[in-house]
């Protein structure tokens, strides 16, 4: 690695713009990764989908188990580019071998879990080639600062790779006939169309490992090559070692010195090329090492000379504030308050002590209250208490106040007056008015008399609820039919009425 | 009261339909024999039978709508034919026409399937207009005219028209002023576990095949019987303020918010037609509010249509009905 040769600019970054090195990197470089890869990977993913072809979830399982062998080649590409040698597809195939023994076997059995900085790491064992204790070590100290950014590019990228496999899958399926699309997991367990839709999900997660798998690797290898240069100083380094070498190369060459002496000659006699816009056309101003060397003394008279011109004569008087006594702190607890300030801070008291005694008052409301919010907590316990019993049902007044206290004998008088409807009417509104005020049976005005012997089971033991549909059996008789009942079952509902609906002793 | 002429009477229908009651538990327990379950759907049927009306029954295939309407033509020893209704189906091929028989020399009227007492007209929707309204005709004239020859279909006559609540590509959807030519629309849900597992017990012990079997079904009475209890239904006595609950039903449908077309006095009249043959099924010789409100759903969910709203939250037309008869008084005496 010849750090003089460094194409990019090394100098320290932060970890996201080590990140996007890596994605100018990719950029820059395109021409070569992709062609070793799909030299290299796509014949790879065709003979696993041959292989497999029985199992061809297996085969993508393969592929996707193989990727730190992908990052090896578009390291081995990128760290050659990067450094002024860009390999080729056959120069590639030939370093095949050199991948294979870079712990390759090592990252695809015990360390194929380890994901989370696997490109970051990657360089180090390929590249630098430690092994054991001193891989761990170097990856103990490279990886201490970048450890979050190196969870949030694995984030992104796997993001990236499942989003655009979907699309590409998503893009291909709107193209099905009507047919196919009526259920995606049906299609895949269909055994006539898995096979077809496997292979098509296959090429869609080849394809976007294709796209995202390069840059997460030249991502990776940037954020290393930043944090060398953090470490290690590569920005310093590769400074000095360029002045070393621009000296080395002066002082080396006298002829050459001999040349640009001639050339400043030519500059300084040429009025037209003294020009800086000109001068710049030409190159930079070429440097030269001076033939004696003066002494620090002789420097320090020579600037005061030029300091000394009307240039630097040009003095100018600024008046501004500045507090005199600078060392002198102030704290903010001390500050002596005003009465304003003073009456804020007591109106800022009183307001918390304030809300924390309506705090408690709130709470103390909610436990004593607790009989009314609790149950409607449990909707289905909850009991509906607003019903209020209708004055009048089916046209009749079934208010208590309107009915006779002994409705038995008030009805078997009318029986015996002839009034053999007004009788039985009278049975059947006390009857009504006892299940609506005393059972609260919640009646209504669509409901018939079939619907009030449905609803009363519940409310009714089995004698109430038997004499109850001989009541209305009778009823309908003389309100549908104006037929009359027999004088026997008719006073038999008068006599019986106070037994089952009477009041209760 | 004695002196009432309605009690007279009264007294005499009574007697009838005492008679006829019996009659009627006779047939229900011979169809009970064929078909398990289902108890409202024959009560329904048999409650259109009685009020000369046809009816329309909804619901998936399989769930014994041929076996029900066979096992009633036999308890009366009635006709029966069925006509599957597809796409090509002309109106001749349910009414019949006119053949040119060579060796006689003689045009011949080849009577179509609709000569019969009971007719099941199954998937009806799937014909195209023109014969359904032939045998629309047919069910509302109770006579067939062919070559202008007027030849009435033997009485009775009852139509069960079928429709699928599915698969309704490809169908012609019966116009809402042929729906109400039929008195009832009934729903023919699955049937409970129980009877279903005793159905599916009784059909495969024994039986080679799945033919449908209604030997067990015997004869119980003949066609005028069911003539004559037809006869009495229409004489149920129907009470002023029944009359006046049914029409206040039929009318609220007309109003009511969520329903973009009511029902027409055809409602009315078929809710009134229907709870007098519902009365001759409880045995009584009067109609009470409670027999208009357990018809009311089958008589009058074909003769409204819902609000698109309704309808795209899902709704039904039982739902919005049903709300109209929580809400309609009934009726004050």
């Amino acid at each position: 690695m010849q750090l003089d040769n460094v194409s990019a600019a090394i100098r320290p970054r932060n970890n996201y713009e080590a990140l996007d090195l890596g994605f100018v990197l990719i950029r820059e470089y395109w021409r070569p990764v992709f062609a070793s890869w799909f030299a290299i990977v796509l014949p790879l993913f065709v003979i696993l989908n041959i292989v497999l072809k029985d199992n061809l979830f297996l085969a993508v399982v393969v592929f996707w188990w193989l990727k730190p062998f992908y990052d090896r080649i578009v390291l081995h590409i990128l760290s050659r580019a990067m450094f002024g040698e860009v390999p080729g597809v056959r120069q590639t195939f030939s370093a095949l071998p050199s991948i294979f023994k870079s712990g390759l076997l090592t990252n695809l059995t015990f360390y194929r879990i380890d994901v989370l900085l696997r490109t970051f790491k990657l360089p180090v064992w390929q590249l630098e080639g430690l092994r054991g204790k001193q891989r761990r070590a170097r990856h103990a100290i490279l990886g201490q600062r970048v450890h979050s950014t190196g969870v949030m590019l694995l984030f992104a990228c796997s993001l990236m790779e499942s989003i655009l496999c979907f699309t590409i899958f998503g893009t291909a399926y709107l193209f099905l006939p009507e047919g196919y699309q009526s259920g995606l997991w049906a299609q895949f367990t269909n055994p006539d169309t898995a096979t077809w839709f496997q292979l098509a999900s296959n090429i869609s997660y080849f394809i976007a490992v294709s796209i995202i798998e390069p840059l997460f690797a030249a991502a990776g290898f940037t954020l290393y090559i930043n944090r060398r240069t953090l470490l290690e100083g590569w920005d310093i380094e590769l400074i000095f070692r360029r002045m070393a070498a621009r000296l080395a190369r002066l002082a080396s060459s006298t002829v050459t010195s001999f040349v640009i002496t001639a050339c400043l000659l030519l500059v300084s006699f040429n009025p037209l090329l003294s020009e800086p816009a000109h001068a710049e056309k030409n190159g930079p101003t070429p440097e030269v090492v001076a033939s004696e060397r003066l002494h620090a003394g002789h420097s320090r008279e020579v600037i005061d000379a030029v300091l000394a011109q009307d240039e630097f004569q040009n003095i100018k008087k600024i008046k501004t504030w500045f507090p005199l006594r600078e060392d002198e702190t102030t704290n903010p607890d001390d500050v002596d308050l005003d009465a304003v300030g003073r009456f804020m801070n007591g109106v800022a008291q009183v307001s918390e002590a304030l809300l924390w005694a309506l705090a408690v008052f709130v709470v103390a409301m909610i436990i004593v209250h607790r009989d009314r919010w609790l149950p409607l907590l449990s909707a289905s316990k909850r009991v509906r208490n607003d019903y209020q019993p209708p004055e009048t049902l089916f046209g009749m007044d079934i208010r208590p106040q309107s009915l006779p206290d002994d409705i038995g004998a008030a009805a078997r008088n009318l029986w015996q007056q002839g009034q053999a409807r007004e009788a039985l009417s009278l049975l059947y509104r006390g009857s009504l008015m006892v299940l609506v005020n005393r059972e609260q049976l919640e009646l209504l005005e669509s409901h018939t008399e079939g619907d009030v012997l449905k609803l009363c089971k519940q409310h009714l033991d089995n004698m109430q609820s038997t004499y109850l549909a001989r009541l209305t059996h009778n009823w309908q008789n003389i309100a549908y039919a104006h037929r009359t009942p027999a004088a026997d079952e008719a006073l038999t509902l008068c006599n019986d009425w106070q037994t089952y609906f009477g009041e209760p002793a | 009261m004695s002196d009432n002429p309605i009690e007279t009477n009264s007294t005499q229908n009574d007697i009838q339909v005492d008679k006829a009651s019996h009659v009627i538990q006779q047939i229900r327990d011979e169809i009970g024999k064929a078909i398990i379950g289902q108890r409202d759907v024959i009560d329904q049927v048999l409650i259109a039978l009685f009020a000369a009306g046809h009816v329309l029954i909804e619901g998936v295939p399989g769930l014994g709508k041929t076996l029900l309407v066979k096992a009633l033509s036999k308890t009366f020893d009635g006709a029966f034919s069925r006509i599957q209704f597809t796409p090509d189906l002309m109106p001749s091929d349910v009414s019949g026409h006119v053949m040119y028989d060579q060796r006689s020399e003689r045009f011949n009227i080849r009577r179509g399937p609709v000569f019969t007492n009971l007719l099941l007209a199954d998937e009806i929707n799937r014909a195209p207009a023109k014969t359904q309204s032939s045998l629309l005709e047919v069910m509302q004239e109770q006579q067939v005219t062919i070559e202008g020859k007027a030849m009435p279909v033997p009485r009775p006559f009852m139509t069960l028209a079928t429709q699928n609540p599915i698969e309704q590509e490809g169908t012609y959807p019966l116009p809402e002023a042929q729906l109400d030519r039929f008195l009832l629309k009934i729903q023919l849900d699955y049937p409970s576990e129980q009877e279903e597992a005793a159905m599916v017990k009784a059909v495969t012990t024994g039986h080679i095949g799945d033919v449908l079997d209604v030997s067990e079904v015997a004869s119980v009475v003949k066609p005028e019987t069911i003539l004559a209890l037809q006869k009495i239904a229409a004489r149920i006595q129907v009470d002023a303020q029944v009359n006046e609950y049914a029409v206040r039903i039929t009318r609220a449908t007309r109003n009511w918010q969520g329903i973009s077309l009511g029902a027409g006095p055809r409602g009315g009249i078929a809710l009134i037609r229907a709870a007098r043959a519902a009365a001759l099924l409880a045995g009584r010789d009067y109609v009470t509010p409670d027999d208009i409100k357990t018809i009311a759903l089958p008589a009058l969910r074909h003769r409204v249509a819902l609000s698109p709203e309704l309808e795209l939250e899902g709704h039904n037309t039982d739902f919005v009905l049903s709300t109209i008869l929580e809400k309609v008084d009934a009726p004050r005496q």
